[in-house]
């Protein structure tokens, strides 16, 4: 859970690798990748039945995943039969855990290649909604040994090897380019948003000592009523 | 109500670390006034604090005047040696007095004779329970993250006779570091005895400014003041036969009578948590471990 | 087989396999329900997937201990109780205990099980270690995390018992065993329900560039955007006093005792613990062989 042993960390996740974005944030087609979709689920629910008992606390919870590359994003839900995903400009307005990151990260962390722990807290992918869910999730999912890669891979049938070399060189042009942006990210951007986070900071940090003097005001006056209320009670 | 009016207060040991006059002064006042049945002395926390050989002696002499039954606490965390000669030195008292074992090391220097297990060794369900009855335990006292329906699972079995802390911070947690000297920027060995400063403990608030615990030395303890007035009636009619006020700088003896007056059914519980808010101002109470809830919480009842 | 154990967390049989291939002595696991200390969701063993595990690693020379190290519950202790029996019945190479009653329970009904004293037991001196040994026949004992190699040694010249010490992961600055903080504030504790800040009562809050990490509604910690963030562990939290802010009781250091490993050995220990089983696989792999690494280098310069 600690985050102290975490991969080295990367700058600038919110400036993602410009060169791999523009590549892939050209508008995926939502239906072939729903039917593939489906098919990467059923070959997951299948080859997996253990970890999909690990989730079951989690069943019929909406997960929603953002790669943010993308104009939509994966919704994703687990139940005893199975899993159900799809790809969707309109997700589900209540959804219990949201991810987003980039694409690479989020694949990384699915199929276990990378601690999930260490990406958060290094602030390369961003979560909210249900803690517990999504530890349950990234549990189960590291409880096997599942390839994603290789499940993405194999629903492509005979065009898995191109689908596979397209994929791994997206994973190294992404981690070139993201070391590439880290160099940019460290001259130009880092002095300004830190004059920017310390600005913020100072504020924060008065608002915050603003409130503790209030709350100290408020425990001193309960304490001389309090008080006062005695002198009351000695003096009848 | 015969329950209520048969359960017995406890002045538990003083956990902070009071100079030895302000430490004689508090205690001669129990010994005189307070309605309670058991004092327990000596040093729980640190081994480096006063053992109190300027007053103890006088304090043992003028409870046991006034009636009350001593015990000696044993130490909590024990480490290394000078730790141990503190455990050797109390055990070594077990002939005249009943000594309360807060580490299993102190279990196994009194080697089956007579004792009291304290609320550092964890004793979590029956089959522990009976361990330490076997071993010669004669009164336990039960953890505080403990709820009710474990508690009354306890009694049920329990031959010796079981307490439950129901005033006072909470003994959280025990470390091998001092936060008192960290917070002072000292060290543990060169301490100053810095825990002397806050005699109630030192307030820890979170960034929001929250005050939610209190540091005493290795201890870290809760910032409410635990309270079961309200619960005795319920762990009474259990079988505790003991109620312990764990010490703070407040007037104890008045603390101890509100509790007293409720057993005795003289008071209701709200007119006793009501004087207590008085006498302890500005105080927060909780007693959300007894219901199963979070400790810090309290629960209507 | 090397002279020193160094012993591995699994929390899911695809960590076991990674652990057993990267050279761990033993792995010590837990079973999927509050009986173990990493009591947390989707983690742990089902009774066949133990039995799995221990196949698959004694088949390679690998030792399984199973950890049952929290305390049983007042009322209904059946499930710790069968944890017990399991393991005997499937032949882990030790059980992991902490709680009195479960010692005397496993020492008096399956006496050639071999029992090793948990760090939640939180026996920190010779006279204890030695009650646990006498009073149960306990063949091991972990140390405390925050004992000095000099208190190590004096206390290992003073046992008759094998010592096991934490050698990497997560740092616990309170007595282990002896700390309600996390029920304080969330009504769960290692010792009763096996977690500790569990992941049910903790909230990301994202206030401008600050990311705050809260536990049941308190702040634990806030971090600036270019800082690393931490999970808000309570006892590893930012806090004031005294008009001091800061790491009050812990740094977010971890612990890792990697240059005094032959020190270690020279006190008396046995066996080297690395902790994590709540940590992915991927991050057990790597620890592992370093380790193991560590320990070869040791033992071929012949120390």
């Amino acid at each position: 859970m600690q985050s102290e042993f975490g991969n080295p960390r990367v700058n600038g996740a919110r400036f993602n690798p410009l060169l791999f974005a523009g590549l892939l944030s050209r508008p995926l087609p939502a239906r072939p990748v729903n039917f593939a979709l489906e098919k990467i689920c059923t070959r997951l629910a299948r080859n997996h039945p253990q970890v999909l008992e690990r989730l079951e606390p989690i069943f019929g919870q909406v997960f929603i995943i953002s790669p943010q590359e993308f104009d939509r994003v994966f919704q994703v839900r687990f139940h005893g039969d199975g899993i159900d995903a799809i790809y969707t400009k309109t997700p589900c307005e209540e959804a219990d855990v949201m991810i987003c990151g980039p694409l690479m990260s989020l694949i990384d962390m699915l199929d276990g290649k990378q601690d999930g722990d260490a990406l958060f807290f290094n602030r390369l992918i961003t979560v909210e909604g249900n803690t517990e869910s999504l530890l349950t999730l990234r549990n189960a999912l590291d409880s096997d040994d599942i390839d994603l890669m290789a499940e993405i891979t194999a629903t492509f049938g005979p065009l898995k090897k191109i689908s596979r070399r397209v994929l791994e060189k997206g994973r190294s042009a992404y981690h070139t380019a993201e070391q590439d942006m880290e160099v940019v990210n460290t001259a130009l951007l880092n002095p300004l948003l830190k004059r920017v986070a310390s600005l913020e900071q100072e504020n924060l940090a008065l608002k915050s000592r603003l409130k503790g003097a209030e709350k100290n005001l408020e425990r001193l006056q309960r304490r001389l009523s309090s008080l006062d209320k005695k002198t009351r009670g000695l003096k009848s | 109500m015969d329950a209520m009016a048969d359960a017995k207060l406890s002045i538990g040991p003083l956990l902070f670390n009071w100079d030895d006059d302000k430490r004689r002064d508090f205690y001669f006042r129990i010994a005189d006034e307070a309605p309670v049945d058991t004092v327990f002395l000596g040093e729980v926390i640190c081994t480096r604090r006063g053992s109190g050989e300027n007053y103890l002696a006088d304090v043992i002499e003028r409870l046991e005047r006034g009636g009350k039954k001593v015990i000696i606490s044993s130490l909590a965390l024990v480490m290394d040696d000078k730790d141990m000669k503190k455990v050797e030195n109390c055990v070594s008292m077990a002939p005249d007095y009943m000594v309360e074992a807060n580490d299993l090391s102190a279990v196994q220097l009194l080697g089956g004779a007579p004792h009291a297990i304290g609320p550092f060794i964890n004793v979590y369900n029956e089959a522990t329970l009976r361990f330490f009855e076997k071993e010669g335990a004669k009164r336990i006292s039960l953890n505080h993250e403990l709820s009710s329906r474990k508690i009354r699972a306890i009694a049920a079995v329990a031959t010796a006779e079981l307490e439950v802390q129901v005033f006072g911070r909470l003994p959280l947690a025990i470390s091998a570091r001092c936060y008192h000297a960290r917070v002072h920027n000292l060290g543990k060995t060169g301490c100053q005895y810095v825990c002397n400063q806050d005699p109630d403990g030192l307030t820890v608030d979170t960034l929001d400014s929250d005050p939610f615990l209190v540091i005493n030395g290795l201890q870290t303890m809760s910032y409410s003041y635990c309270n079961l007035v309200n619960e005795l009636e319920d762990m009474a009619q259990m079988g505790i036969k003991h109620f312990r006020l764990s010490p703070h700088d407040v007037d104890m003896v008045l603390v101890s009578q509100f509790f007293r007056d409720h057993l005795d059914g003289k008071i209701e519980a709200d007119m006793a948590t009501e004087a207590l808010e008085d006498e302890v101002p500005g105080a927060e109470f909780s007693n959300g471990f007894y219901h199963g809830e979070a400790g810090m919480s309290w629960i209507e009842v | 087989m090397s002279d020193y154990e160094l012993v591995c967390p699994a929390g899911t049989p695809a960590a076991l396999r990674v652990a057993t291939e990267a050279g761990a002595d033993a792995v010590y696991v837990g079973l999927r329900d509050e009986t173990n200390a990493r009591n947390f969701p989707g983690l742990n063993f089902s009774v066949k997937e133990l039995q799995q595990g221990i196949e698959y690693a004694h088949e390679r020379g690998t030792k399984v201990f199973l950890a049952v190290n929290t305390y049983a519950r007042a009322g209904n202790n059946k499930v710790w109780v069968e944890a017990i029996d399991n393991a005997a019945r499937l032949g882990v190479d030790a059980l992991i205990l902490a709680d009195i009653g479960l010692l005397d329970y496993a020492a008096n009904k399956h006496p050639d099980l071999r029992l090793h004293l948990s760090v939640q037991a939180s026996a920190s001196n010779p006279a204890s270690i030695n009650f646990y040994a006498r009073k149960f026949g306990v063949k091991r004992v972990v140390l405390p995390r925050v004992l000095t190699v000099s208190e190590i040694k004096a206390i290992n010249a003073q046992i008759d018992v094998e010592s096991e010490v934490f050698a990497f992961g997560g740092m616990c600055p309170m007595a282990e065993g002896r700390c309600s903080l996390s029920s304080y504030l969330t009504g769960q504790s290692p010792n009763m329900n096996g977690v500790c800040s569990p992941a049910s009562h903790v909230s990301y809050e994202q206030r401008g560039p600050i990311l705050s990490t809260k536990l049941a509604g308190l702040t634990i910690n806030n971090f600036e955007e270019h800082e690393n963030a931490g999970y808000p562990t309570l006892c590893k939290g930012r806090f004031c006093a005294n008009e001091k802010t800061g790491y009050l009781f812990e740094e977010p250091t971890s612990l890792n005792i990697a240059k005094i490993l032959p020190e270690l050995i020279a006190a008396g220990v046995t066996a080297f613990k690395i902790e994590g089983r709540q940590r992915s696989k991927a991050y057990i792999g790597q620890i592992v062989s370093s380790f193991r690494e560590a320990v070869n280098q040791i033992e071929s310069a012949g120390t």
